[in-house]
């Protein structure tokens, strides 16, 4: 199998064949170890051997699989039932995961942070961490990642980020995010560098001065509280304090950390990527821009991810364009400014070309989906975007997932046309831009009511 | 995108006020909500007036108000008799209809067979009395000597009290006579907006001291879904009686469009909406911020139930599996009158599983006779998927495959509130959860209670007479604002309650609460008929 970077060289449909190949062998791998995969999927129709025509047939979603905890303990309060959760777990990996050890567990945990953080310790020998989503829906996505899966996930972003930005090494990373977070992007952030070893080389950064453990999030977030006085304190008391907290000192030191990183790297010559949120870049270049600006080393770049996670009273075009006229490379031009397309359960993002276009590294197969799960035939399409990530998804769950993100694709595996070839000069499958939207809930198509 | 074939009127104005659109620009509009591209087929427009095109219809629809007529709602009646004649050697239209919705042509004309959303006798012999506080304390006898009884739950303590006090006196007080009535029909079912033009036209009609009253002016603003089948029906009545819809009309704009909401609403004395929670509330702030007492009846999004009690089980459970999923399957169950959890009493001749395993093959052959429409069967999937994985922790049966065109499940678990309410919102698209209980009177306490009472509609039962009424208690006191019998439940009856209102309340005020109403005297007795009506 060849490594993930030559895909990038790789003709399309010898990529496909590749693909194809490894995607078989991965189903069949999983579907003899793990419980729920092999329930989902053999309820579909599909045996041990998987043939092509039957692809979307292993699409799980994402939400059913990693936050199907809420509909199998009852709650989306995992911490209150320890070894049930340790048991859902169990039926969601492909490795053996000795149930029997749960019993060392407490009966109940006060906060997720600490299941999550004595699970870990229970199975250390495994190597295993539990990632989770951003959790802004008030319920966390829980996913297990264990060194292989890591090593292999790092590979993959890194790769991926390296062939299109051309970052590397010798680029100091400003994170704007928290160096202690379960978070996945974020996780793998803080992960890869050490993985790779970066942080010998570079200066890496990260700017959120505090910890951002599933239970702040949740409070902070306020759509899910626990029931009764506690839910109550969190509610009045605690999301208040959080709330002010953040605006009145945490938006500052932020702030002050990032300009400050910046300003090192500036006075040390190191091309710079700053990563973070919309919002944060927002502060981050208004402020810059009340204060002349600041010019970066050449190779500099900002990237932005996470999409706009609540109301917020300028546009994505509006920040970014704002972004470049605050950094500037050292030539006076505005520094690049580009997108990541990620998700949580994805062991890989699409970044941004200078054409705007997100490419989907080479080495994941992609397909968009119509609303009744079916594949869509062209080479630019619009529907569910759907992924098997045989290579990049490690191998602690089948990483084919349908997602709830409507797209528009061109040059899906498959389908490729070399007239629609992406004018960047790569030829992996890619979204346009403006084309992503969320689309999870039930669209309002009638009079009957959602709860 | 493929180009449509066809542009058809997704509009109505009568034929006096047809010139107000010669000047006016143009939106056109194919049906939207799938990714991919549609097929070539029908296109719907609507007139975009500008604010001087809308003062003049406005103008002109007040002159046109009309007819003064005592027997305006029996005129309804004899029109809307006539427009299946009509109607009927227009296919071609009826198919765009299908076209545009998404709705299976069989669908439409199962739902539109029926007619008895339009019994409009019944409605004039209710209008003909009117409740008195009694009904704020017992079961009352349904209004006009119909079938079935009604109840008025108060939402004040208050008013619990003053019912001991006031028994015999009315309930309604009558409310001056609306100049003009605004309709907002949202949503993809048709017919909406041509129900909410018929009931503001007859408001003035329902107020107790009515005396042969002018109508009011009337403006409903249909659904970009479903435009079609209403203005198609209002053409089809004019040409059996012009006078009556002449001040009536329907047309597509902007909820957004805050200056001409405010235009509208500052003209408007009556306003009803079907649309969802969040455009009522829309809605709602438009009206405040207009600073006048506008009448508002507001028909949020809501969720439905049945009830199967152990005595439709005894003999043939075909037959009330067969209703049920006719409930369930309608509209793709979107609809609020929609059946989502079926509740199944143990303790009879044949089991929970039986009437699951006899709605199955119910909902199958309807998947075939009344093919899926709009709805994505990405959520069946998803469904399915859940309950897969579910069945393995047990107290779960899936009795669907995941290439059927349905889901029924038995799920037996404990639920939480989260599971209970993850529940209710998974049965749409053709997904039922069959619940057993032991006791259906233990539904009210365990489940319905759950629910915010303004989120709950309706049930469809299938019960003895003697629990029906029981079972009515228990539900009306949850927020459950109609019972009718099974097979019935797409079929309203417009002389009962509809999400807590009477017709009287379109002309008439009366205490905060809702209404519940049972809509028939014993429901095993209506399954024989409604099966022979719908042809099962």
């Amino acid at each position: 199998m060849p490594a993930l970077s030559d895909f990038y060289h790789l003709p399309p449909a010898e990529r496909d064949r590749e693909l194809l190949e490894a995607i078989q062998a991965a189903h069949a791998w999983h579907y003899a170890r793990n419980s729920a995969y092999r329930a989902t999927v053999a309820a579909r129709g599909v045996g041990p051997t998987v043939a092509p025509e039957q692809l979307p047939r292993l699409l799980r979603v994402s939400a059913i699989t990693f936050k199907g905890y809420v509909e199998q303990l009852g709650t989306p309060f995992p911490q209150d039932q320890p070894q049930r959760v340790v048991g859902w777990l169990a039926d969601q990996l492909s490795l053996p995961l000795p149930r029997e050890r749960s019993a060392a567990l407490r009966r109940r945990y006060r906060s997720l942070e600490a299941l999550l953080t004595a699970i870990e310790a229970l199975y250390a020998d495994l190597g295993l961490e539990i990632v989770t989503s951003s959790g802004t829906s008030g319920v966390f996505t829980l996913m297990v990642r264990d060194r292989e899966a890591a090593e292999v996930a790092t590979r993959a972003y890194f790769t991926a980020i390296a062939h299109t930005w051309q970052i590397g090494p010798q680029h100091d990373m400003i994170f704007v995010m928290p160096a202690r977070t379960r978070v996945a992007m974020g996780r793998i952030a803080s992960i890869g560098t050490r993985v790779l070893d970066w942080e010998s080389e570079s200066a890496v950064t990260y700017t959120m001065p505090f910890s951002a453990d599933p239970d702040t999030i949740r409070v902070r977030t306020g759509r899910t509280f626990r029931r009764g006085l506690r839910g109550l304190w969190e509610e009045q008391a605690l999301r208040r304090f959080m709330v002010w907290a953040y605006g009145a000192l945490a938006e500052r030191k932020v702030l002050a950390e990032t300009i400050e990183a910046l300003e090192r790297s500036r006075t040390r010559g190191h091309p710079v990527l700053l990563l973070g949120g919309l919002v944060q870049l927002d502060a981050i270049g208004q402020h810059l821009l009340a204060h002349g600006g600041m010019a970066l080393p050449a190779g500099s770049r900002v990237a932005t991810g996470g999409g706009m996670k609540q109301a917020y009273p300028r546009s994505p075009d509006e920040i970014r364009a704002d972004l470049g006229r605050a950094l500037v490379g050292i030539d006076g031009r505005p520094l690049p400014v580009s997108d990541v397309y990620g998700m949580a359960e994805a062991h890989w993002a699409a970044f941004q070309c200078p054409e705007g276009n997100y490419h989907i590294p080479p080495w994941v197969y992609v397909a968009a989906l119509d609303d009744d799960d079916r594949p869509l035939e062209g080479s630019d399409v619009v529907g569910f975007l759907a992924f098997w990530d045989p290579l990049g998804g490690g191998s602690l769950y089948p990483p084919f997932f349908r997602t709830a993100d409507q797209v528009r694709l061109v040059n899906a595996n498959a389908a490729y046309d070399a007239a629609k070839r992406c004018p960047c000069g790569d030829d992996s499958p890619y979204l346009r831009p403006n084309s992503i939207q969320r689309l999870d809930l039930i669209e309002e198509a009638g009079c009957g009511a959602t709860l | 995108m493929a180009q449509p074939s066809s542009v058809l009127d997704g509009f109505w104005l009568p034929a006096g006020l047809r010139h107000l659109t010669r000047d006016a620009e143009w939106e056109v509009a194919v049906p939207a909500g799938r990714p991919a591209a549609p097929e070539p087929g029908v296109a719907v427009r609507w007139p975009r007036l500008n604010r001087e095109q809308w003062q003049r219809l406005l103008r002109e629809l007040h002159a046109a108000r009309g007819p003064r007529s005592a027997g305006l709602v029996l005129r309804w009646q004899k029109a809307l008799a006539a427009v299946p004649r009509l109607l009927a050697n227009q296919p071609a239209t009826l198919q765009a209809v299908a076209d545009y919705s998404g709705y299976p042509l069989s669908m439409l004309l199962l739902a539109f067979a029926q007619g008895e959303l339009v019994r409009l006798d019944d409605l004039a012999c209710a209008l003909g009395t009117s409740p008195t506080w009694q009904a704020a304390r017992d079961w009352r006898p349904m209004l006009g000597g119909l079938p079935g009884y009604l109840r008025f739950f108060p939402s004040r303590a208050a008013e619990r009290w003053e019912a001991a006090l006031r028994g015999h006196q009315p309930l309604y007080r009558p409310l001056p006579p609306a100049t003009f009535a605004l309709g907002f029909a949202a949503g993809n079912v048709p017919g909406n907006g041509l129900l909410a033009a018929l009931l503001l036209h007859i408001a003035n009609h329902t107020a107790l001291d009515a005396r042969d009253p002018l109508p009011p002016a009337v403006l409903v603003r249909v659904s970009r879904q479903a435009p079609l089948l209403d203005p198609w029906v209002l053409t089809a009545i004019e040409r059996v009686d012009p006078e009556l819809v002449q001040g009536l009309a329907l047309l597509v704009w902007d909820y957004a469009d805050e200056d001409l909401q405010r235009m509208l609403f500052g003209q408007a004395d009556l306003a009803l909406a079907a649309a969802s929670d969040q455009t009522i509330a829309a809605l709602d702030a438009q009206i405040h911020a207009t600073g006048r007492p506008v009448r508002f009846l507001r028909h949020g999004h809501k969720v439905s139930f049945s009830a199967v009690g152990r005595g439709a089980l005894h003999d043939d459970p075909t037959r009330p599996a067969r209703l049920a999923a006719v409930d369930s399957t309608l509209w793709d169950q979107y609809g609020c009158l929609s059946a989502r959890v079926h509740f199944v009493e143990h303790g009879s001749r044949h089991g929970v599983t039986d009437y699951a395993a006899c709605l199955r093959d119910a909902m199958r052959d309807l998947a075939r006779r009344l093919p899926r429409g709009p709805a994505p069967r990405r959520f069946l999937h998803q469904a399915f998927d859940t309950y897969k994985q579910a069945e393995a922790w047990g107290d779960v049966q899936l009795l669907t495959t995941y290439d059927d065109d349905c889901l029924v499940v038995v799920d037996g678990r404990p639920w939480s509130r989260e599971q209970w309410h993850a529940t209710v919102n998974r049965c749409t698209g053709r997904v039922v959860v069959v619940r057993p209980v032991d006791d259906l009177r233990a539904v009210p306490a365990q489940y319905l209670r759950q629910i915010p009472a303004a989120n709950l509609q309706s049930m469809s039962i299938a019960v003895e007479p003697e629990r029906a009424l029981e079972l009515t208690e228990g539900a009306g006191r949850c927020g459950v604002t109609a019972l009718r019998s099974l097979g019935h439940a797409a079929f309203p009856q417009l002389a009962y309650s509809w999400d807590g209102l009477l017709p009287l309340d379109l002309g008439n005020r009366r205490p905060a609460g809702h209404f519940t109403t049972l809509e028939t005297e014993d429901p095993l007795a209506d399954i024989a008929p409604t099966l022979a009506r719908l042809g099962f």
